[in-house]
C-alpha cells in the first residue's frame, strides 16, 4: 500500500514572530504549536525568534560602550542639570506669558473710554468755539524699560518692566558669580550632581 | 529596570502638591533618567540625540504633572512622553545614525577582551534595531526590551492593537534577517 505524505505547508514567518511571544490569539497559537510540534525549520525559526528576544533583554538595561563608568555619571549630572535649569525657564516662561489683566482686559476698555471722551471733547469744542485752544488729553504709553540683571542671594535675576527670569542655585552652596561688561552674569556652583555653570545674558 | 517594574512612589509626591518641590522633582528625575534615557537611545541609537530628548522629554512630564490622573500609571506615562518625544524627533529628522565612541569604556571588572566583545555585541543590536523603520524599532523596544502588553505599546504609539502587532511582526522579522545576514 502507498501512503502519500502530503507536506504541511509552513507557519508564515509573521505568524512565528507573534508566537515567539505570546502575541497569537488563542486558536491560532494551538495552530502554531500543533505545527511546530511535527515540523523542524517552523520550529527552529520560533527558537530563533525567541534567542532573539531574550538577547535584545538582556542588553536592556547596559548602557552603551560610549558611556561606560563615570562616562554615565557625568551626562547623567549633566542632564539633571539641564532638566532643573528647563523647568526654571518654563516656570518663568509660562508666568510671563500669562495674559495679564491690564494687558487684556483693562486697555481696550481705558483705550474705548479714552476715545469716548475725546468725542465728547470735540463735540463740546464744537457747541463751544472758547474752549477750541483746551488741550485734549493725550494718552501716554509708557516707555518699555530696558532688561535689568541682577544677581542676589541664591538667584540671578534678569527683569525687563513687570516680566522677569529668575534662575536659582540651590540654598546653601557655594556660588561663584562672575559679571561681564557686555551684560552677562555667570553662577558657578557645585552641588550633588556635580558642578553647574549659568550663564546669563541681558539684551 | 523596565517600564513594568517600575515604582511609582516619587511620582505620588509629586502629584499631591502642585507646587512641586525641587527635591521630589530631582527624585523622580533621578530614579526614572537611566530607564529613560536607555529607551530613547534604543530608539533613536545615539548618545548625543538620546541625551536632548531624555531631557525633553523630563521637562514635558513634570511641566504637565497635573495631565496624569492615575499616578499607578506614571511609569507608563513617563514611557510614552519619551517614546512620542524620540519617533517626533524621527519624524522630524527623519534620519538615523549611529552610536558613538567619544568617550573610552572605562571598567575595571572586566578584561580589555571582555569589554570589547560587549561593546561589539551591544554596537551589534543597536545597528540591528538601526535597521527597522522608526515605528518598527519603537514598538519592538516597547514589547521586547521595555516588556510592556501589546496593549499598553499601541497605546503608547497612538495605534490599534493590530497595527502594532503588524509593527512588532515586521521589526522582529527584520531583525532577524539582520541577525542571520551577520551571524557571528
Amino acid at each position: 500500500m502507498i501512503q502519500l505524505k502530503v507536506p504541511a505547508s509552513h507557519i508564515p514567518q509573521t505568524q512565528l514572530a507573534l508566537y515567539s511571544r505570546g502575541d497569537l490569539g488563542f486558536w491560532h497559537r494551538k495552530v502554531v504549536e500543533r505545527h511546530l510540534n511535527h515540523c523542524e525549520e517552523c520550529a527552529g525559526a520560533a527558537v530563533e525568534f525567541i534567542q532573539l528576544q531574550e538577547s535584545l533583554r538582556r542588553s536592556s538595561d547596559r548602557m552603551p560602550a560610549a558611556l561606560e563608568g563615570s562616562a554615565w555619571q557625568t551626562l547623567a549630572s549633566e542632564m539633571s542639570a539641564n532638566i532643573r535649569l528647563g523647568l526654571s525657564a518654563g516656570e518663568c516662561v509660562s508666568f510671563a506669558g500669562k495674559p495679564s489683566r491690564v494687558a487684556f482686559v483693562s486697555r481696550p476698555r481705558l483705550s474705548l473710554a479714552l476715545a469716548g471722551l475725546t468725542v465728547l471733547a470735540v463735540l463740546i469744542a464744537m457747541e463751544h468755539p472758547a474752549l477750541h485752544r483746551a488741550p485734549v488729553p493725550v494718552p501716554v504709553q509708557a516707555q518699555a524699560e530696558s532688561p535689568t540683571l541682577e544677581a542676589s542671594g541664591d538667584e540671578t535675576m534678569v527683569t525687563s518692566g513687570d516680566r522677569g527670569l529668575s534662575v536659582p542655585a540651590p540654598a546653601g552652596s557655594n556660588v561663584i558669580r562672575t559679571v561681564s561688561a557686555h551684560g552677562a552674569v555667570r553662577s558657578r556652583y557645585v552641588d550633588d550632581t556635580g558642578v553647574t555653570i549659568v550663564n546669563v545674558y541681558a539684551e | 529596570m523596565t517600564a513594568s517594574q517600575w515604582v511609582s512612589a516619587p511620582m505620588s509626591d509629586l502629584v499631591d502638591s502642585p507646587l512641586i518641590s525641587q527635591d521630589a522633582q530631582s527624585r523622580f528625575v533621578n530614579e526614572n533618567l537611566r530607564r529613560i534615557f536607555l529607551q530613547i537611545y534604543r530608539i533613536v541609537g545615539n548618545v548625543a540625540d538620546a541625551q536632548d530628548l531624555t531631557q525633553e522629554a523630563f521637562i514635558k512630564a513634570l511641566s504637565r504633572q497635573e495631565q496624569l490622573k492615575d499616578e499607578k500609571k506614571a511609569a507608563h506615562w513617563l514611557s510614552r512622553i519619551a517614546t512620542n518625544t524620540a519617533l517626533d524627533f524621527l519624524r522630524r529628522n527623519s534620519r538615523v545614525s549611529f552610536c558613538e565612541m567619544e568617550f573610552a569604556p572605562e571598567r575595571h571588572s572586566e578584561s580589555p577582551e571582555e569589554i570589547l566583545l560587549r561593546s561589539e555585541h551591544q554596537d551589534y543590536l543597536q545597528k540591528g534595531l538601526d535597521t527597522l523603520s522608526p515605528r518598527e524599532r519603537a514598538a519592538l523596544v516597547l514589547r521586547d526590551v521595555e516588556d510592556l502588553p501589546a496593549e499598553e505599546v499601541a497605546r503608547q504609539l497612538s495605534c490599534s492593537k493590530a497595527t502594532v502587532r503588524s509593527h512588532i511582526a515586521n521589526g522582529r522579522i527584520k531583525f532577524r534577517k539582520y541577525a542571520t545576514r551577520n551571524a557571528r
